[in-house]
């Protein structure tokens, strides 16, 4: 039911391996959390005392309802905010305010892990889709012949041929997430941090989003997405990651355990108590009553799961 | 206070503009050092969002409406550094988009609403303020005063620059050469609209959004430190600043007679100081016996012995009459030609929600809901008075105005995408050449030469497959706004005495003058033709080519940055501020008052400032996350061709054949 449900496939795990330079950060997983704790300000606590281990080529979900700091825990492994106390390292070096500022270390850094953001709008600041795409690689340095490479390659891939001259505030919402991800790829990073990635896309989009995602992580990549929407959970991750509404790590393991646990879900408010997992089927569907219920899963409101 | 291409002379705008290099230069080292690598997204959202709320309209005296200028506001929220670049920023996108002040006179108009706005704003509300709490109510009025003082400060500068133009630009038969009017008919007419009409519209708003933002808890600027430690000694600066400030419109006062000129006997004395013979053109002494003589009425004004001072007094008010009267004939022709487009768009919002209608669901089960919301909707409010009037014009046109503008920055490039002659010039060839043609329109002054330019301007057009009519159209419906108000009174007999051609009334005699409508003509005709100039260059030239082509001709990389920024910001700040007038709309019955306007639109703005903010940081996020580390790199300039040199040496040509028209005497 589940072939790949903790261990993300072997040859998966060695090509990420393959890319990391040196045989200690090989060996390091890709982001090791111990004690952090982060606050917006005197008594707005996002996090409160996380542990967690994320190896490299694992595909984890951080779970939680509104407000438990699923954002707050994905900018901290981004290295966009640093926690007030705890550590985190990345690839076996402390991630740090600090070493940030080293430029060897940010080039690093910056080139292995990509994050999309949630708000596309924020993301795509440039004027062109073409110079939002070549944003990032030339900020790094590449060579031009190459970055222009890149995008043609990417065009191909996302189907953004058309877009490439558009000012960003012109496409759809869908287009918008595409040319983020584009924007993300063309530096090819080994880690991927995803906010809500499929938040504000129609279900056409979330499903090409979500075979995306499963085809990066066969290539090798880290997956690391901060969602509430469960039912792409199966498919992107192995391994969740929960966060409780007290803002502390509620549970983690892999992902059937965790989707099955209808208690643990109701603990952290991320379901109702009409959402139902069974097996290999989950639904939900509103309820009117408030007596106890059967039914079976053969009707048009269930669906398989792959 | 926009001020138009050639209304100014090219000597005046010269010396604004170089007055304007150091507070820029200054400007930008202030803010890296205040900001670090923060400071583009900051200053990008922040001229955003002064370009979002300069098209608010605010409701004034007396059914009127005024613009905010917000130069006080940003000030009071980002520093006035900051504000210095992003009300540049945002008045280089009113110049290129949307007409709203000239090329030229760019540097003018950043000076007075960039520089003495924010600056003496600011100042004022710093010295009144003082350390008060962050918090303190005190803060919000003392804001709202300076931005009373600001405002009407830069409108004073705008007058000064205006109104020094006939006493030191004119032939030496008195006929003014750029703008007509001296300081006594400036001065009360720009302070007169700000003194009592944009000025206290400009206050209140400044004071509630100030309000408003100290209630959300988002920081003023400078506030943070207020609690904590000695301040640093910024009095000096302030004097310094306030120093500058008075003497710069003393650089004006180097006077020279302008290039090409001269009267029959400056031209005798040009020619013997080049030739070395002593000739007089002889076509040149015909016209100079014949020809009118213009504004030789001012001369008297300007000694002004007194005889004529209600005269002028009468002008100006005329002036600010018709400046009132066009603004709301424009509005409206504005407003409805927006409502037009949007077919009525917005009206569907309103049919949701019809009384009487069943309710969605009916269960037996006891629900959840309270009583009152499972009831049918009521048919109306028992206590609401329903005025039977429109709803507010404020609203309306605001809305109008914001979705007219979503139009222009989202469609504008329409044309250019166009195949055409001037959309395969490169951009850089036509920033140069189309800013050289303007300067050329505001050396001309005559009628045929400027009607050869007019003409130009046609040909390119057509070569361009752009609509010529719809291009004139966008000109000269655009033009008399401003400058029309300006023209009116000149024409009048009080202003410029001559041959009567219409008396309007005849005790107080008042006319229209034969030499009078002349002037007016010749102002509006070159004003127009250096709009549109202006306007074939954006309509032609795709957003981001027009910003790499003043990146490679050495505007600085941050300006750039920014400015490309804040076009792209600009359109998410409009479509949010266009939702929260829908939103307002679709919950308002009837008519507001005046107060209940103000204090709507203080909260959109703070509400919006709020937005913009929030949306810096997380595009300041976003880049770091992509390897920004403060230095902005972009992709290359596009490659120069051979047509593109073969367009620069035509265009100079024309620019010669039109300087030389000037005083070739075949023309007169």
């Amino acid at each position: 039911m589940f072939p790949s449900s903790v261990d993300p496939p072997r040859a998966a795990q060695t090509a990420a391996k393959a890319r990391w330079a040196s045989p200690q950060e090989a060996a390091a997983p890709a982001f090791v959390l111990s004690g952090v704790c982060y606050a917006y300000g005197p008594g707005v606590v996002a996090l409160r005392d996380v542990s967690l281990t994320i190896g490299q080529g694992e595909k984890v979900a951080i779970l939680g309802a509104n407000g438990c700091g699923k954002s707050t825990l994905i900018k901290l492994l981004g290295g966009l905010i640093h926690p007030q106390s705890g550590v985190i390292t990345a690839c076996g070096e402390p991630l740090t305010e600090v070493a940030l500022r080293g430029e060897a270390f940010a080039y690093r850094f910056r080139r292995r892990v990509g994050f999309i953001f949630q708000n596309s709008d924020a993301q795509l600041f440039s004027p062109t889709v073409r110079e939002e795409i070549a944003f990032g690689p030339l900020q790094m340095g590449l060579p031009r012949v190459e970055i222009e490479r890149r995008i043609a390659d990417l065009c191909t891939l996302l189907d953004l041929n058309s877009l490439l001259d558009r000012p960003p505030f012109q496409l759809s919402g869908g287009e918008k997430k595409k040319v983020a991800i584009a924007s993300v790829l063309v530096t090819n990073p080994d880690v991927l941090l995803l906010d809500e990635p499929t938040n504000g896309l129609d279900p056409r989009s979330q499903h090409w989003l979500v075979d995306l995602l499963v085809k990066l992580h066969a290539a090798g990549k880290t997956l690391i997405t901060a969602t509430h929407d469960l039912s792409i959970v199966p498919e992107i991750a192995d391994r969740v990651l929960v966060l409780g509404e007290d803002h502390t790590l509620a549970a983690e393991g892999p992902t059937h355990a965790i989707l099955s646990d209808t208690d643990l879900l109701l603990r952290v408010n991320l379901i109702h108590e009409h959402w139902h997992w069974h097996g290999s089927l989950y639904h939900s569907h509103p309820h009117h009553h408030d007596a106890a219920h059967d039914h079976t899963h053969d009707g048009a409101d269930s669906q398989p799961h792959p | 206070m926009h001020i138009p291409d050639s209304v100014l002379s090219p000597a005046t705008s010269a010396v604004t503009g170089a007055a304007m290099l150091p507070v820029w230069a200054l400007a930008g080292r202030r803010v890296r050092q205040n900001l670090g690598a923060r400071q583009a997204p900051l200053l990008a959202l922040g001229a955003a969002f002064c370009f979002t709320i300069m098209l608010f309209n605010i409701p004034a005296l007396g059914g009127t409406t005024a613009h905010p200028v917000a130069g006080t506001l940003l000030a009071v929220m980002i520093g006035p550094w900051a504000a210095t670049i992003g009300m540049s920023v945002t008045l280089a996108i009113q110049a290129l988009f949307f007409g709203d002040g000239g090329l030229l006179t760019y540097g003018a108009n950043c000076f007075t609403m960039a520089f003495v706005l924010p600056f003496v704003g600011y100042s004022i509300y710093r010295l009144a303020a003082g350390r008060s709490a962050p918090n303190a109510p005190a803060r919000a009025l003392c804001a709202a005063l300076g931005a009373y003082v600001g405002l009407n400060a830069a409108a004073a500068v705008v007058a000064v620059l205006l109104g020094v133009q006939p006493a030191l630009f004119h032939k030496p038969n008195g006929e003014a050469l750029y703008f007509p009017f001296g300081l006594k008919v400036t001065l009360p007419a720009m302070l007169g609209t700000h003194l009592l009409i944009a000025g206290p519209a400009e206050a209140v708003v400044t004071g509630l959004v100030v309000r408003y933002l100290q209630a959300a808890g988002i920081p003023l600027y400078g506030t943070a430190s207020l609690a904590a430690g000695p301040r640093r000694r910024r009095e000096a600066l302030w004097i310094g600043l306030l120093a500058l400030l008075a003497l710069s419109p003393l650089g004006l006062l180097a006077r020279g007679e302008a290039w090409g000129e001269w009267d029959v006997q400056g031209l005798a004395a040009q020619i013997e100081k080049t030739e070395g013979k002593v000739y007089v053109p002889e076509g040149a002494e015909r016209a100079e016996r014949h020809g009118y003589k213009g504004l030789r009425g001012l001369e008297d004004y300007a000694s002004d012995d007194g005889k004529n001072r209600w005269g002028y007094v009468g002008a100006a008010l005329l002036g600010v009459g018709a400046i009132v009267v066009l603004t709301l004939l424009g509005g409206r022709f504005l407003a409805r030609r927006a409502e037009e487009s949007n077919g009525g768009g917005a009206a569907g919002g309103n049919g949701e929600m019809e009384p009487g209608q069943p309710a969605l669901t009916s269960r037996a089960s006891p629900s959840p809901l309270p009583d009152w919301l499972q009831r049918p909707s009521e048919e109306t409010a028992p206590s609401l008075e329903l005025s039977g009037r429109p709803p507010n014009r404020f609203l309306e046109r605001t809305l109008g105005e914001l979705s007219a503008s979503a139009a222009t920055t989202l469609y504008g490039e329409r044309w250019a995408r166009q195949p055409g002659y001037l959309q395969r010039r490169d951009a850089r060839a036509k920033v140069v050449a189309f800013l050289g043609l303007i300067g050329v329109v505001a050396c001309v002054h005559n009628a045929v030469t400027l009607l050869c330019l007019y003409a130009l301007t046609v040909g390119l057009a057509a070569a361009s497959r752009l609509p010529v009519r719809l291009l004139a159209q966008r000109v000269w419906l655009s033009v008399p706004l401003f400058i029309g108000a300006v023209a009116l009174p000149v024409a009048l007999n009080v202003v410029t005495p001559g041959r009567a051609l219409l008396v309007l009334w005849s005790r107080p005699y008042l006319a229209l003058t034969a030499p009078g409508l002349q002037l007016a003509a010749m102002l509006l005709l070159r004003v127009g033709v250096a709009v549109t100039f202006a306007t074939l260059l954006t309509l032609t030239t795709p957003w981001n080519d027009l910003l790499r082509a003043l990146r490679a001709l050495f505007v600085p990389r941050l300006f750039v940055g920014v400015l490309a920024m804040t076009y792209r910001y600009a359109a998410v700040l409009l479509h949010t501020a266009a939702e929260m007038f829908v939103a307002r709309r679709s919950r308002t019955v009837g008519r507001a008052t005046n107060a209940q306007g103000r204090g709507f639109l203080g909260a959109a703005i703070g509400a919006l400032f709020g937005k913009a903010l929030a949306l810096s940081e997380e595009v300041h996020a976003a880049m770091i996350a992509r390897g920004f580390q403060g230095e902005m790199r972009t992709l290359s300039v596009p490659r120069w061709k051979r047509a593109d040199s073969v367009w620069i040496l035509a265009m100079a040509l024309a620019a010669v054949l039109a300087l030389g028209g000037e005083y070739v005497p075949f023309f007169r």
